[in-house]
């Protein structure tokens, strides 16, 4: 068995390498992106043979879907444009090479010194489990021990999103919808897709306090569904007015400022979960979190194309 | 060999990879695939350290890269932005009239991925 699973490895590997090769170096822009896309499912199959469930959850719906659809999306208007592709240099060509593996070698002869067996962090996080409210391990340290980090996430979130509008409000680009044929195939397997989006997103955000799942797995979810929709021309997020849609991407950042605010004002430290509704505590900022991450994600997509006010009617 | 060493390595091969597309890269679009494709690579090296016995998966470098790939969509999704911007004023389209489908300057052929 040991054998059949070293090749199974081997194979997840060796594909991983020949895809990301072919990525980079096939002439075409849209096979590059097509590859990539398999490269994000391949991806997927890593983080299961790693043992890390919740990466591959993220990673089948953040390397394998959004990711694609955002580089296609920006595709269509760079590639094929004036200047957008030229070869590099001969001598570039060589230096880099000559740099990439020199790095390379590097980094293998470290791994090579790499001890085999380390005991790392993971008995330390099962022994301060259970002084926690959840009972999965990457949900503990992702909203309890670390939270501070991931507080940092949910603003790095809104800075890619205030980025975007930036870019785009300064261009004052109109709404542009996609140009897709609404086809009743497309538009009857949305029909069928969005409510099981739905339920399963749901079904993440809950399961995360105890399994594999959680508000960034969830979120992530939630925002594909919600760029389908979109992209099929059934107006969702594209339709929330402006004013509102601005509260509700700060909605992740908002829960833990409301939070530590809150824990503070009661004399307990920052972030210092209390042991009484802990559980509760935990699923309503991780409900928000989702919310706001499934509203960047769709954002970040639609971006670009969202109608913004006028500055004049601005308050 | 253990599964955590064939990852590693791989993650290493991942990065030197995109490394070397990154400094060469022929355009933004590969450049930013290339920068994706070394973000790959490290996280890959991270998760495997973590999958080494005798404890199993460490959770702590499993959170740390979740948080990775959700930045990574982030950073994408900003790059892409700025790729655009920058397109659109090299092409002097500060519109995007190519997506509106109206023809460009320079005999710009149709944009892929309709």
């Amino acid at each position: 068995m040991l054998g059949l699973e070293l090749v199974f490895d081997v194979a997840v590997a060796v594909l991983l390498v020949v895809l990301a090769l072919t990525s980079l170096y096939t002439p075409n822009l849209f096979t590059s992106i097509a590859f990539f896309i398999a490269f994000g499912l391949v991806m997927a199959l890593a983080w299961v043979r790693l043992q890390a469930p919740d990466l591959a959850l993220a990673e089948a719906a953040i390397g394998a879907g959004l990711t694609g659809v955002l580089l296609l999306d920006a595709a269509r208007e760079i590639s094929g444009g004036r200047g957008a592709e030229r070869a590099p240099r001969r001598m570039v060509r060589l230096t880099s090479l000559l740099v990439a593996t020199l790095v390379g070698v590097a980094l293998i002869a470290a791994l090579l010194e790499v001890p085999e067996r380390a005991a790392g962090l993971a008995s330390a996080v099962r022994e301060a489990l259970p002084s926690t409210a959840v009972d999965h391990e990457v949900t503990a340290v992702l909203l309890d021990f670390r939270a501070l980090d991931t507080w940092l996430e949910t603003v790095v979130l809104l800075l890619a999103v205030i980025t975007i509008l930036v870019v785009h409000a300064h261009q004052h680009t109109p709404f542009i919808p996609w140009q897709l044929s609404a086809s009743p195939i497309l538009l009857g397997l949305v029909g069928l897709l969005a409510p099981l989006v739905l339920v399963f997103a749901g079904y993440l955000l809950w399961a995360g306090t105890h399994a594999p799942g959680g508000a960034f797995q969830a979120g992530v979810l939630l925002g594909a569904g919600g760029i389908l929709l979109e992209l099929a021309g059934v107006r969702t997020v594209s339709r929330i007015p402006w004013r509102a849609l601005r509260w509700l991407l700060s909605l992740g950042v908002a829960g833990f400022v409301l939070l530590s605010g809150a824990l503070l004002l009661v004399g307990r430290g920052l972030l210092a979960l209390p042991d009484a509704g802990g559980r509760a505590t935990i699923i309503a900022l991780e409900a928000a979190i989702a919310v706001a991450v499934a509203l960047t994600v769709v954002c970040l997509m639609v971006g670009s194309n969202l109608r913004l006010e006028p500055p004049e009617q601005e308050p | 060999m253990e599964t955590f060493f064939i990852f590693a390595l791989a993650g290493i091969v991942l990065f030197s990879v995109g490394l070397q597309e990154v400094l060469a890269g022929p355009g933004l679009l590969r450049i930013l695939i290339a920068v994706k494709v070394m973000g790959s690579g490290t996280l890959l090296f991270l998760v495997s350290l973590a999958h080494r016995p005798p404890e199993g998966p460490d959770a702590v470098l499993h959170a740390l890269a979740l948080t990775g790939i959700v930045v990574t969509l982030a950073a994408t999704a900003a790059g892409l932005a700025l790729a655009r911007g920058l397109f659109r004023l090299r092409t002097g389209d500060p519109g995007g009239a190519t997506l509106r489908g109206r023809e460009g300057r320079g005999g710009r052929e149709e944009g892929v991925g309709r």
